[in-house]
């Protein structure tokens, strides 16, 4: 437990944007985790299968909470615009949540699983249950849009606002 | 011209190159080595995530998770039946704590804290009897596994001093009579604590603490003091200079005699030596 639940406890954080409803998911997860986790043949696959379940429970939890609109993805990729790291020197974890928050789901589930650094990319198809090569073209989208987010604000120097604490709950 | 394949692909690896075994990753990092430009982007794509990624990852969970997602697990064990009542209570929860103001700024703090990284690092603040206790009911939902499996008690206490754990020099009569069937070494507040499991019978464990008197605040007695703490029933003494605590969730009743007698156990294991 203690190996995974600071990183799922972000990774409800980014979904579900407040950290009490960050907690809850958190909480329920390894719930299930000991109602049925001894189900799992594959001990390997104890980390993804957390990561499916928060996931699964916030899609079945939060999400119908809130009307979200269809997107239609254009899954091409332009040329990215250059990239300079010194921008992004002072970064801190706030502002970061407050980026990701301001992304469509279907970037943001992929890009903050991509940011934990837990999963690798086709274990990030897994627990979305999308194909690698949708995973790669969103993460691309993603990082374009989280980067274009970050260093079009004060995000980048640190000075953004926290989250939205009652998104998710609401 | 940038190879659109390469570019998604190594967008993909994580910064601390932990893909990089991976065939797709390795051979985007080959074709990376032949091209230039794709080299500087794929070296400054890589910079860019991992300050995104450790900014992300610096974010603490909330003081006290770790407990909340215990007593869940321990809810579950317990009442597997009641499981959609237990998730219903949760959200509405949800809702109700945003009725009570005191509460609502508490978590407010908290989220505002969490948000600037202000949580890390925090003295638990429990005593080390709670902690044990949160600590065991990790290991029985099986949450955590113990670290050490072992059905000896010698090898398992040879294991843990050389962890620099304090582990029992005496073991209680009673005790030698059930299954030992493992131990773990834990950190209270930068003390080692050792932690010795038994099986009571097939559904039920109990479990034996140990951890340096230099290290808690109280003066414990060489005769057994019995408490509950968190849902465990509870014997607590001192022995030389470790403290120790015997837990089960079983009636005061059943441990006891657990307890009746203590047995030098380098006596013991003397006496089994040399006749």
């Amino acid at each position: 437990m203690d190996r995974h639940y600071a990183a799922l406890f972000r990774f409800g954080l980014s979904l579900a944007g407040s950290a009490d409803a960050a907690s809850d998911l958190v909480q329920q997860t390894f719930f299930l985790w000991a109602e049925k986790g001894h189900q799992l043949r594959d001990p390997s696959k104890a980390k993804s299968w957390l990561f499916t379940t928060l996931y699964r429970e916030y899609l079945s939890t939060y999400r119908r909470m809130t009307a979200h609109p269809q997107v239609e993805l254009d899954d091409s990729t332009g040329e990215l615009p250059a990239i300079e790291p010194a921008a992004f020197s002072s970064i801190d974890g706030a502002s970061v949540v407050a980026g990701l928050q301001k992304l469509d789901d279907v970037f943001r589930v992929p890009l903050t699983l991509f940011y934990l650094q837990d999963l690798s990319y086709k274990e990030i198809a897994d627990v979305l249950g999308t194909p690698i090569g949708t995973v790669m073209s969103r993460l691309s989208r993603g990082k374009e849009q989280l980067r274009a987010l970050l260093s079009g604000s004060d995000a980048a120097s640190g000075n953004v606002l926290p989250f939205d604490s009652k998104k998710g709950a609401a | 011209m940038m190879n659109e394949d390469p570019r998604l692909i190594l967008g993909a690896r994580r910064p601390d190159g932990s893909d990089d075994s991976d065939p797709e990753i390795a051979a985007a990092l080959a074709a990376a080595q032949a091209d230039p430009q794709l080299s500087e982007w794929a070296a400054k794509e890589s910079e860019v995530d991992g300050r995104l990624s450790a900014a992300l990852r610096s974010v603490q969970p909330p003081h006290g998770l770790r407990d909340r997602i215990l007593t869940g697990a321990r809810v579950s064990r317990k009442e597997t039946g009641s499981r959609r009542g237990w998730f219903e209570q949760k959200v509405f929860g949800i809702f109700q704590r945003g009725e009570i103001a005191a509460v609502a700024a508490v978590v407010a703090l908290l989220a505002i804290a969490v948000v600037f990284n202000r949580v890390s690092d925090v003295p638990d603040e429990r005593p080390w009897q709670v902690f044990a206790t949160a600590k065991a009911a990790e290991f029985e939902s099986g949450i955590t596994p113990l670290e050490r499996e072992d059905t000896l008690f010698e090898t398992t206490a040879i294991w843990m001093r050389e962890k620099a754990c304090p582990a029992p020099h005496t073991l209680p009569e009673g005790l030698q009579g059930l299954g030992l069937f493992g131990c773990s070494t834990m950190t209270w507040n930068g003390k080692p604590v050792g932690i010795v499991c038994f099986k009571l019978d097939a559904k039920r464990e109990v479990h034996l603490v140990s951890i340096n008197v230099r290290d808690i605040p109280e003066t414990l007695s060489e005769k057994p003091v019995w408490t509950e703490v968190s849902g465990y029933t509870t014997a607590q003494w001192r022995e030389n200079d470790t403290a120790y605590m015997l837990m089960g969730r079983v009636p005061r009743a059943e441990l006891e005699p657990l307890l009746a007698k203590k047995t030098a156990l380098r006596r013991s294991h003397q006496d089994r030596v040399h006749g």
